[in-house]
């Protein structure tokens, strides 16, 4: 629990940074624009619910408004699947925290930027660890408690060529160990191990367009 | 339990507001891999924290 207490200080400082960079934002932008301030600030390019809905304060959503969603949120049960996204999201984090600091000149800015990527860098550094301990523990593939014999282990550790040319068969890692310890196979053409899909047609009360009319 | 403690963690003052700026900085506080799901997906992990021995909470 640091590193959940920790970001929550993140969200409140960038949250507080937000804000002062939002002061007297539409005061600013006035003589621009409009003789309303806030539709000056708007016009100028600031968002709109900055302006109109937060008072000039951070809001919970992306750089384009996208409202914040519980839908991000990754917590399944299977300690390395997690762990595996909580390295994702700290990559991705860090790399959007890299991209601001290259847009901005200002140094208050950057200096706060600067801590997030270090810390960022830690982060990543203890989900990996941590999921090569998972690793060690119960091998690479999540699950590691469903039973083999109920997976179709031909297609195991097969890679399909479904793509033009021959580079895929090429590649270094193929000619390796996978990961799990079995062998990497190949196979040249792609099977359809399936039939030809015919669907009956739905019941007349659905109204869909009648078989022989599309 | 949390507690919380007035002060930043790390100090947050630009030298000049920027509003244009502060709608780019949103990403990372409510984007998709902004700040506030990173608390939300660990809490949610910390149940079933207890039943690993050698893992670390985290």
């Amino acid at each position: 629990m640091d590193t959940a207490t920790e970001e929550i200080g993140h969200v409140e400082m960038i949250a507080t940074m937000i804000a002062r960079l939002l002061e007297d934002a539409p005061l600013a932008e006035q003589e621009k624009a409009a003789d309303d301030p806030v539709i000056g600030s708007i016009l100028g390019g600031m968002n709109p619910h900055h302006a109109i809905v937060s008072g000039l304060g951070a809001m919970p959503e992306s750089s384009t408004g996208v409202p914040w969603s519980a839908g991000y949120i990754v917590a399944s049960g299977n300690l390395l699947a997690d762990f595996r996204a909580n390295l994702n999201a700290e990559s991705q984090g860090r790399l959007q925290v890299a991209r601001l600091y290259e847009m901005t000149d200002d140094k208050g800015v950057k200096d706060m930027l600067s801590f997030l990527l270090a810390r960022d860098t830690m982060h990543q550094n203890q989900w990996l660890a941590a999921i090569k301990e998972l690793e060690a523990q119960e091998g690479p593939i999540v699950p590691s408690t469903f039973p083999k014999a109920l997976e179709k282990q031909s297609f195991s550790h097969k890679l399909i060529h479904f793509s033009d040319g021959g580079e895929s068969a090429e590649q270094n890692w193929l000619k390796e160990t996978a990961p799990d310890g079995e062998p990497f196979e190949y196979e040249k053409e792609p099977k359809a191990h399936g039939e030809i899909a015919k669907l009956d047609p739905v019941p007349p009360y659905v109204h869909n367009t009648l078989p022989g009319r599309e | 339990m949390f507690t919380h403690t007035k002060k930043l963690q790390h100090p947050a003052k630009p030298d000049r507001p920027d509003p244009l700026f502060a709608k780019k900085m949103q990403e990372i506080l409510g984007g998709q891999y902004g700040e506030i799901p990173s608390p939300c997906n660990i809490c949610s992990k910390d149940g079933i924290h207890g039943a690993m021995k050698n893992i670390r909470i985290f």
